[in-house]
């Protein structure tokens, strides 16, 4: 079975609440982030996330756990279901110039 | 054999949806997404339960894989969603994948699991991403940058 509300706001291993400030944070240093080492600066932070993308992230995770505690709200509904869409699209601005398949960021091994 | 293809598990994807009812919730951040090397012979219509047959996993990434509350840059949730896009289309997306600090050789594909569900399956696979090649890390960001349809879409009016 799923947990239930109150195990799923408490557990762990879920993402209440968002890490709001630490990934600001770390997207305002926008350190090295390559697959060899702290220093390969072949991929950013920033190649992974933007600031639209963590602000949305914090609303759409505050609102799924607003949704959770009272799901017989229309209103924490429609502001679940449209923070959503907020993250949706914050991801889509992100990704504008990929393509259709995952691109993994890892130095290639043997074949 | 190699994975060839992405791809949905058949068997549980029917088990999500009827009598079985086991219970999918594809919002949850306890999902963890586990890594494969090529040496893994993925059957959408039998995979059930996840388990570590053929599994890469490394400093940084332990066995079992990464939930995906801490998954993103930073350790951060990858803040799965569940939304139409396009219109008659459902698409799971989440922010990228990036886990700093790992040691990884040959990661074919990925899978994702409910590491939370017990029955009637137990860590069922809900979905496979073959990532075309081998990838490895040597101290550093595992990434996966999804693409703009996002980690799989369901195409409900085809």
């Amino acid at each position: 079975m799923s947990p239930s509300v109150s195990e799923r706001l408490a557990d762990a291993a879920e993402h209440y609440p968002y890490k709001l400030a630490e990934v600001t944070a770390l997207r305002e240093e926008n350190p090295p982030a390559g697959p060899q080492g702290p220093g390969d600066d072949t991929a950013r932070i920033s190649d992974y996330i933007s600031f639209p993308i963590i602000d949305a992230s914090a609303a759409m995770i505050d609102a799924q756990g607003a949704m959770l505690l009272d799901p017989t709200s229309p209103e924490a509904y429609a502001a679940y279901k449209g923070s959503q869409e907020s993250l949706v699209e914050a991801r889509r601005r992100h990704r504008a110039n990929r393509g259709s398949g995952p691109n993994v960021v890892a130095i290639r091994g043997a074949e | 054999m190699a994975i060839t293809v992405s791809g949905l598990s058949v068997l549980n994807w029917i088990d999500f949806l009827d009598a079985s009812q086991l219970a999918i919730d594809l919002s949850l951040a306890s999902h963890k997404i586990a890594l494969l090397s090529n040496a893994a012979t993925p059957n959408f219509d039998t995979m059930g339960a996840w388990t570590n047959a053929n599994e890469v996993a490394g400093t940084g990434w332990p066995t079992g894989g990464v939930a995906l509350s801490a998954a993103a840059a930073g350790a951060t949730s990858t803040a799965p969603t569940l939304s139409i896009s396009p219109s008659g289309t459902a698409m799971y997306d989440m922010n990228d994948v990036a886990v700093s600090g790992t040691t990884l050789v040959n990661a074919r594909a990925a899978q994702l699991y409910a590491d939370a569900l017990t029955a009637p399956t137990a860590d069922p696979i809900f979905c496979l991403i073959n990532f075309l090649a081998d990838f490895s890390t040597t101290a550093g960001v595992f990434g996966i940058q999804w693409p703009t349809a996002g980690v799989f879409t369901l195409d409900l009016t085809p």
